[in-house]
Parts: C-alpha cells; structure tokens; sequence
C-alpha cells in the first residue's frame, strides 16, 4: 500500500463549495431531488435508465462547477465490492432463463443474461455511489440539517423528532471522512511501526486481509470520537427540540422548482422505462 | 565525512494532488544527514515539518525529487519500506494516533513483534523500551491505553518506537503537551538515546528543547528549507528568525534583550547557564 492518504479517495461525505446554481439551491430541495433519484434507483434498475442518470448526473456536476473526475474518484474505493458483487452475480445468479447456456458445471450456470445482470448491478452501484458523491459535495452539513428538519417539519404535529433525527442523518454522514482519516492515521501509525502492508499493488483478498486488524482499534476510535461530540455538543449547551432558531436561513426560489419538476420528470422516466420494460425490448432485439 | 544516512534532494510534495483540495505542502526540500548527528526541525505550523518526517520512513513516497534513507531509495518501486520503517523509528505528533493496542504492553511490543520477535526476548525488549522512556514496566504494562493520560500516552507511544531499536529516530513535537517534570524526564531519555548513537530529526516549536538537545537546525517556512546550520549560528540571527514569525530559546532572547538596550555581551547564548556566565561576564563580576 503505497498512498496512505486515505482522503484522496473518499469523495463521499465530502463538501465542495464552489458557489454554483447547484450550491445555492435549497437544502431541502437537493434532499428530496436525492432521496427521489435514490429512491427510484433502487426501485428500478435499467441499464438504459441508469444510463440516462450517468449523463444527467455528469451535466450535474458541470453545472456545480466540480470536476468530474473528483467526483469519480470516489468510484475507486468502491470497485472491490463492485467486482465481487458483480462476479457472484455471474456465478450464483441463476435467471429464469431459456436462452443460450455458454458454460455450465457443478452449481455453475453461465449464461449472457447472467452477464447482463451482473452488469447492471455493477453500473447501479457506480451511478448510486455518483448521486450521492454529488449530492454531498454540492451540501455543506449545516444545509443538512437544515434540509431535513424542514422535510420532515410536518411530521413534528404528530410529535416525530424531527430535528433529532436530522442531526443524526448529519452526524452520520460527516462521519465519513472523518472515519477515513482515522484509517489513515491508524495505519500511518502501524507502518511505522514495521506492521507489514506489503509494496506496491496487492490482490484484493491480500489488502482486506491486512485491513482486518484495522477494524477493532477503528471501531474502538470512532466510538470514543462520538463520545467527544457529544462532550462538545454538551458543553456547548446542545439541546435539540423546536424552540431552536436558526442563524440562517433559507428561502426557496425559481431554481428549486425548476430542479424539483426536472427530478420528478427523471424519475418519472425511470419508472417507466422500468415497467415498460424497456430494457427486454432492447435486448431481445440485440439477440 | 561519512555518506549521509539520510539524503533528500529537492523533494516536492502536494497533498490531496489532483483534487480541488490539492494542497503543496514541500517545494523544493533538500536536506543530508550524518549518522549520529541530532537534527531540529523548527518552522511555523503548516511549514512541512511533519510532511518531511513522514518522507523519510517512506509513509510518503517523493512526488518529485528524490529521498535516500540508509542507503536505499525510497522513489524506487522495488525498496521494501516495512524493512526501512524497522531502521527508522517514526513518533507521530498526535499521540491519539500513535497509541493503538488496548494494553499498554500490548501496544509497546507491537513492533518488535511485528518484526517476529517473541517469548522472553520480546518481554525483555518491552521492558528496556518502557524503562528508557521512564514508564515502569509493572505498574503500566497492564494498563489500558484509553485510560492513559495525555503525556503518559506520549511515553507510551515513544517506548514503542524506541522498542524497534531504530537507527534513526524521527520525532514529531515530542515534549509537547507534557508537565515540567515529564518535559526534563524526556529530554533526558532523548539525550540517553542520542549517547547509544541514535540519528535524531526532531521536528518542534520548543526552541528551548532545540538548544538543549540538537545540534543543528533547519528552519522551514511554506515548505521550503530556508535556513540550515549549527544551532549557535543560527539563533544569533535573531532578525531573521523572528521575521519567520519564530522565537529564540530563552537564554538568547534575554541576552540579546540585554544587548539591544546596549549592554556589551556576548550573543553566542543558547542556555540558562551560559546566560548567566555571559551576564556575569558583562557585569564584570567575573572575567
Ligand atoms: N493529510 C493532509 N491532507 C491535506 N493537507 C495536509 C495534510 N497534512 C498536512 N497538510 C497540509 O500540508 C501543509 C504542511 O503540513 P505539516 O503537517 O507538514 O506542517 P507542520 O510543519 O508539521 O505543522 P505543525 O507545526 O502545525 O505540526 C499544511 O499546509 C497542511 O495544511
Ligand atoms: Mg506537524
């Protein structure tokens, strides 16, 4: 393992502020707009629509003013679970399918759908792990909490915490890099140290391998971090609840219904090519 | 004079390189070190001292430039780093990060265990280690690390290091955050270690620590090595250091204090005693 800057490749979780269009947007807006494309991305997934959100997401992120390639370095650190997700899939997956048979043996069935799927779980994986890349580098954390105590400010007639729980989903998501750091120094301080992490590039199996006495003294670290917050947040008389005012504030305008009615517009395509199957058509007319 | 036992020539180095958060942090370093010698690094906060520390057990490999350490190139592919860092003892700045292991014996014998040491030996190891840094074996062997407080977690992640046996050991604002007490105890042992002929590069804001110990200086200020030389010389260039926005060590700053107001005395001061002979030596109390 050569780069211990772990940071590098951790884009999810992270903020940058450029001041675009997207930046300025209202908290609750980029949520929903997320938690929408989110939502319809697990609901469905075809290939042609997770496509079209690759593209649009790329526009996205143009318009954001961050580059492209930042945010897809994020991508990265996800691949491992990416391949062994994809190749299970290609092994185990076993479609209802009558089509042709390229290999079989044991419990092993290959067949071009198997591929087909395992392709799509993969690039679902890419494009889930690019909105939500997207999505934190375009709000600050602050915005979050924001954001979601006024989505869930309606739930808070019938006594739901609402700004607990958006403090959670901000603690939670922050956590990220700051979980990444610690990894960093935790392993800086073990290389020092003579722990062997090998040279240069390992197979996957190897790196997790040596990552496995990493997980105990990390779990150990983030739970004593969590323990300094919430020391910080008392002293700092925290106290959650309605009667908090806010030192900002956020006003919905024009651009937010735009980006709303273009959101439900995409979704609304995805959940069609999804029923309409379009993804069948597509591929009984390439066979 | 011998090779150098450490060689850097024109090291540069960017953090986070490539991404918007892309920061330099080393322009254009060179810097050789004898065997033996004791250096300090002294420079204002974010000047690369930790940066060029973590260069030479190879936690960083050179962006450009190149480094030497024993004889080996760090820039090359094929150098065996987990070997190096063995030689060359690295003891971060922040203790949270250097102290790992739930025990306190735990975490000293990591690295000699790493190494494949074991059984009495190990013990033996541990137990010279943890003396040299002034921890008793027996009361602190057992004790949990979380519970440790700030400077005994210091010590603790010293003795660690020590307990490799480097041949260099680099340093990291070793005495800061410690009581009087501690601060003597580990200027001893630092001094203790140098007597056995270890090389020391000791990065600090504690100028009085430098005049103690080092026997010569490198002042870095934004990642570039600005001044270099015996520690006599370079604290009798008061203007210059203090344009950098750094101290003197106390004894100079008095005597030099006393020179300005235009009393005839010797500058060429770096401790306490040798500014009391330099101010008796001015009164003409003694000749
Ligand atoms: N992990 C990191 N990621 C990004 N930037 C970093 C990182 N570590 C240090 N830097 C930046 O690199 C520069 C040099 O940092 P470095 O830690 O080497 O300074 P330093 O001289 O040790 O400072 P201090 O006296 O505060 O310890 C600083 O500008 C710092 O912000
Ligand atoms: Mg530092």
């Amino acid at each position: 393992m050569k780069d211990f800057e772990f940071l590098h490749n951790v884009t999810i979780g992270q903020y940058l502020p450029t001041g675009s269009v997207i930046h300025r947007l209202h908290p609750a807006t980029k949520m929903l707009a997320a938690g929408l494309l989110v939502t319809a991305l697990i609901i469905s997934a075809t290939v042609s629509g997770l496509l079209l959100v690759l593209v649009l997401t790329g526009v996205g992120l143009k318009m954001g003013r961050i580059p492209i390639g930042y945010a897809a370095r994020g991508i990265r650190s996800v691949v491992p679970i990416i391949i062994l997700v994809a190749v299970l899939q290609i092994l185990f997956a076993t479609g209802s399918d009558s089509g042709r048979v390229l290999w079989e043996g044991w419990i092993i069935k290959l067949t071009p759908r198997d591929f087909l799927v395992a392709g799509t779980t993969a690039l679902r994986l890419v494009v889930l792990v690019l909105v939500i890349t997207f999505f934190t580098l375009c709000t600050a954390s602050k915005e979050l909490t924001h954001g979601s105590e006024r989505l869930l400010r309606p739930l808070t007639r019938i006594g739901f915490p609402a700004h607990e729980l958006a403090m959670v989903i901000t603690v939670a998501l922050r956590f990220l890099p700051i979980l990444s750091v610690q990894a960093e120094h935790l392993v800086k301080a073990q290389a020092s140290r003579g722990a062997d992490f090998g040279k240069g590039r390992m197979g996957l199996f190897k790196r997790l391998y040596r990552m496995m006495p990493l997980l105990v003294p990390l779990f150990i670290a983030s739970l004593r971090r969590g323990e300094t917050l919430v020391l910080a947040m008392e002293a700092r008389c925290y106290t959650g609840g309605k009667d908090r005012t806010q030192l900002m504030r956020f006003q919905a305008g024009r651009t937010d219904i735009i980006a709303i009615c273009g959101t439900g517009l995409v979704v609304g395509l995805l959940l069609t090519m999804h029923y309409s199957r379009l993804d069948e058509i597509i591929w009984t007319w390439l066979n | 004079m011998n090779d150098p036992i450490v060689e850097i020539r024109n090291l540069g180095h960017v953090y986070m390189a490539g991404t918007p958060f892309a920061r330099k942090s080393l322009d254009a370093v060179s810097l050789a070190v004898a065997e033996g010698e004791f250096i300090a690094l002294i420079g204002p906060t974010g000047s690369g001292k930790s940066t060029i520390l973590q260069h030479i057990n190879g936690i960083y490999t050179p962006q450009t430039g190149s480094v030497r350490v024993l004889g080996r190139d760090l820039g090359e592919p094929g150098t065996d780093l987990t070997l190096l860092r063995r030689e060359v003892g690295l003891v971060l700045q922040n203790p949270e990060q250097q102290v790992f292991e739930r025990y306190v014996g735990d975490d000293v014998s990591f690295g000699p265990r790493m190494s494949g040491m074991s059984g009495k030996e190990l013990t033996g190891r541990v137990r010279w280690a943890m003396d040299q840094v002034g921890l008793d074996f027996k009361t602190y062997k057992d004790r949990p690390t979380f519970a440790l407080s700030g400077g005994e977690r210091r010590k603790v992640g010293l003795a660690g290091v020590v307990a490799l046996k480097p041949r260099i050991l680099l340093l990291d604002e070793p005495t800061a955050g410690l009581d009087p007490a501690a601060h003597e105890e580990l200027l001893e042992c630092l001094a203790r270690l140098r007597l056995q002929g270890t090389t020391m590069i000791m990065a600090t804001h504690s100028m009085d620590d430098v005049a103690a110990l080092a026997e010569r200086v490198v002042v870095l200020d934004k990642g570039r090595a600005m001044l270099d030389g015996p520690v006599r010389e370079i604290f009798s260039r008061a203007d210059e250091i203090r344009s950098l926005g750094l101290e003197l060590p106390v004894a100079t700053a008095v005597v030099h204090e006393l020179f300005g107001r235009g009393i005839g005395i010797r500058r060429d001061v770096l401790t306490l005693t040798e500014a009391e002979d330099a101010i008796l030596v001015a009164l003409g109390v003694r000749i």
